[in-house]
């Protein structure tokens, strides 16, 4: 009875909890938020207040004097700073609902389809003392694969690799549910962690994580360009060597050798999981192919490279980077789809 | 100009064939094909064959995505996400379907009707019997006196029911009515189980007193030769072998229970309902029944006689004195000659 008060006042929303973005999806409405998962903390005689959540928080990302933290609390996908996940999930519930006081909405929230019961529970129970009603949980390469308008209701095989910022998902969905999913912790962290690596190994450069992901964006590729260096760009950072701030060119080439080590993880986990795929939904998917979604999807030649590993084409999702939090939206807007999310929960 | 042919143009700008680009793209020749004619019917579904264009675009050095918006506004059914709908599980419902629900409440209410009307009609009548030809007409008028004595035949036990009543025994026992005529053998063992049920049946010959006395007195009388087996399996009083024809308690007259008179018996009185246990001198008991008031039993003549009541007030040896309290229990009260004094 009270529950159903609180959800006239309230509007349902879908969350992608993701490990760089959090995406929210408000029933009807559409995704209507789409900021970095970056809280910022600020201590103040001993105790933890929040500064900044979002955009704001992560341009102080790197940049923050002794007492003000700014905090990712979601690494590989998975909720790492239980506390600070909470704040997030309740500022940006607030948020959507212009802070209107006696919101408790529904909520589906996406988990990787590789984590572990007590990494679901602790996302639950996120969501739960941030103010939500009922909390369902969705698998992300499932959301991602109803997102990019995969027929996964069907009895037909579709295979959907979703490339986030934690977490490579991998997964074969017929039948409105995971026949088989391979969770590789290999994501655009991990592509920037490489980046940044490779250019201190080589140039004995340190560049910061924010800089290594606007390399990632700007000219980064998965395989060496066909003629030359490619692209090239200016980068700056710190100077091993002396001490002394730096600016020096990188070339697409460096970046593809770079990237080379998440890239190849990333193929793996396709080939394992085409070699666990039963022969039928093998058969559809050689016709139909591999959709590719999450912002992984958008490094340069990625389908490329997964083409010429596997021999299947591969398509790049329309609006990969909303992919999973349209997924997610559609299952909320669905009634039997949330039944069946329930089932698979008790499962 | 629409994107199949945009496709086309540049790849034979390009001159590039389609088997060629089908290897590099991994997408069938006929997928390519038919995203050429723009013949979708056989291109899996909105995402896909979107992919597959921005694809091919893309292979061929055109805007993929310029194509791909191109695609989708022309090709809307084709690029049409997949509708989501979920399969839900076959209803394993146990109630029945409202049709079912209905007609077997129709059929019950019609079975109850029929039922209720064949049960209250009443009682059938006899088929009519097609009347007599005219040739058997005159017969027919001849003997009316002969075609009643079936009936009566069929009907006697009712109607010759009075003429046995004087035996004071139950009228509508049929064969077993002629026990009680033949006086004496039988009476002491047939009797029993209509015992109790004759009086019911006879209110009305309670008065008739006389002649069931030769019956008790048939009944009364071995106790010299075999008690033991004519009362040993009467102890229950209510329906014990006394051959009481009377059950009205108000009947002042009373029965007569035990010997015949035939002088200086000693005799116990009824001045209330009282049970009664007789027994000779060597303790067998000669008579077990319950006195209304008026009722006499008379002890056989002989010494040793005793007997117990449960009703000391509702018993009396002289008639008027009662033996005790009433409600209270006498036991071994002689009965002789000398009996009456001893209370």
């Amino acid at each position: 009875m009270f529950d159903k008060i609180l959800g006239f006042l309230s509007s349902d929303i879908a969350i992608d909890l993701g490990t760089a973005n959090t995406l929210v999806y408000v029933k009807n409405k559409g995704i209507v938020l789409n900021e970095p998962s970056v809280v910022a903390i600020q201590t103040v005689k001993g105790r933890n207040q929040v500064l900044a959540v979002g955009d704001e928080a992560k341009q102080m990302l790197g940049r923050t004097p002794g007492n003000i933290q700014a905090i990712r609390p979601l690494r590989d996908g998975v909720i790492a700073d239980f506390d600070i996940a909470e704040h997030m999930i309740k500022h940006f519930i607030r948020k959507v609902h212009n802070r209107r006081a006696f919101a408790s909405p529904q909520v589906v929230i996406c988990v990787p389809s590789g984590s572990t019961p007590v990494e679901r529970r602790a996302i639950k129970d996120s969501a739960q003392s941030a103010g939500a009603r009922n909390v369902f949980l969705i698998e992300e390469p499932f959301a991602a694969a109803i997102g990019a308008g995969l027929p996964v209701t069907e009895p037909t095989g579709s295979m959907v690799v979703d490339i986030g910022g934690g977490t490579t998902e991998v997964a074969v969905i017929s039948l409105a549910g995971i026949v088989y999913a391979k969770s590789v912790r290999v994501g655009g962290d991990k592509m920037d962690e490489a980046i940044i690596a490779y250019i201190r190994r080589n140039h004995n450069l340190l560049i910061g994580e924010s800089s290594a992901e606007r390399i990632k964006k700007e000219i980064g590729t998965a395989c060496p360009p066909e003629d030359g260096e490619g692209f090239t760009m200016h980068i700056k950072g710190r100077d091993l060597m002396n001490g002394v701030p730096k600016e020096l060119v990188i070339t697409q080439r460096q970046i593809s050798e770079s990237l080379a080590e998440p890239v190849s993880q990333i193929v793996e986990a396709i080939k394992i999981t085409l070699e666990n795929t039963a022969p039928e939904l093998a058969a559809d998917i050689v016709d139909k192919g591999i959709v590719m979604t999450g912002g992984g999807a958008l490094l340069g030649n990625l389908d490329l490279v997964i083409r010429h590993a596997t021999g299947l084409p591969v398509t790049v999702a329309d609006d990969p980077l909303s992919c999973v939090a349209l997924g997610s939206g559609r299952a909320l807007e669905d009634s039997h789809m949330l039944n069946s999310l329930m089932v698979n929960e008790l499962r | 100009m629409s994107v199949g042919t945009i496709l086309r143009d540049r790849r034979h700008a390009l001159s590039l064939d389609l088997p060629e680009l089908s290897e590099y793209l991994r997408i069938k020749q006929a997928f390519l094909e038919a995203i050429e004619n723009e013949d979708f019917k056989d291109l899996p579904g909105g995402t896909y064959a979107t992919g597959f264009v921005k694809t091919y675009a893309k292979a061929l050095g055109l805007d993929h995505d310029a194509v791909a918006d191109a695609f989708r506004r022309e090709q809307a059914e084709a690029a049409r996400k997949a509708p989501l709908t979920v399969r839900s599980p076959l209803k394993d419902s146990r109630i029945p379907t409202v049709g079912i629900t209905i007609l077997a409440i129709v059929l019950l209410a019609g079975g109850w009707i029929v039922w209720s009307y064949a049960g209250n009609r009443p009682a059938q009548h006899a088929e009519l019997v097609p009347e007599l030809p005219d040739r058997l007409k005159p017969q027919a008028a001849e003997p009316p006196a002969n075609a009643a004595v079936p009936v009566v035949g069929a009907a006697a036990p009712g109607p010759v029911q009075p003429t046995l009543s004087s035996t004071a025994d139950a009228p509508e026992r049929g064969a077993p009515l002629n026990q009680p005529v033949g006086p004496v053998a039988t009476g002491p063992l047939s009797p029993p189980p209509t015992a109790a049920a004759a009086p019911q049946a006879t209110p009305a010959q309670t008065a008739s007193v006389k002649p069931t006395v030769p019956a008790t007195m048939a009944f009364t009388a071995p106790p010299e030769g075999e008690p033991d087996e004519a009362q040993d399996d009467t102890d229950e009083p209510a329906e014990g072998p006394n051959m009481r024809t009377s059950p009205a308690a108000d009947d002042v007259s009373g029965t007569s229970y035990g010997a015949p008179a035939s002088g200086g018996q000693v005799e116990i009185h009824a001045l209330g309902n009282a049970w009664v246990q007789v027994r000779d001198g060597n303790r067998t008991v000669v008579y077990t029944g319950l006195l209304h008031k008026g009722d006499v039993y008379r002890a056989p003549a002989g010494q040793g006689y005793t007997f117990m009541s449960g009703n000391a007030g509702g018993v009396s040896l002289d008639g008027t004195t009662p033996l005790g309290a009433s409600g209270h229990v006498i036991r071994n009260v002689p009965l002789d000659a000398q009996a009456g004094k001893h209370p």
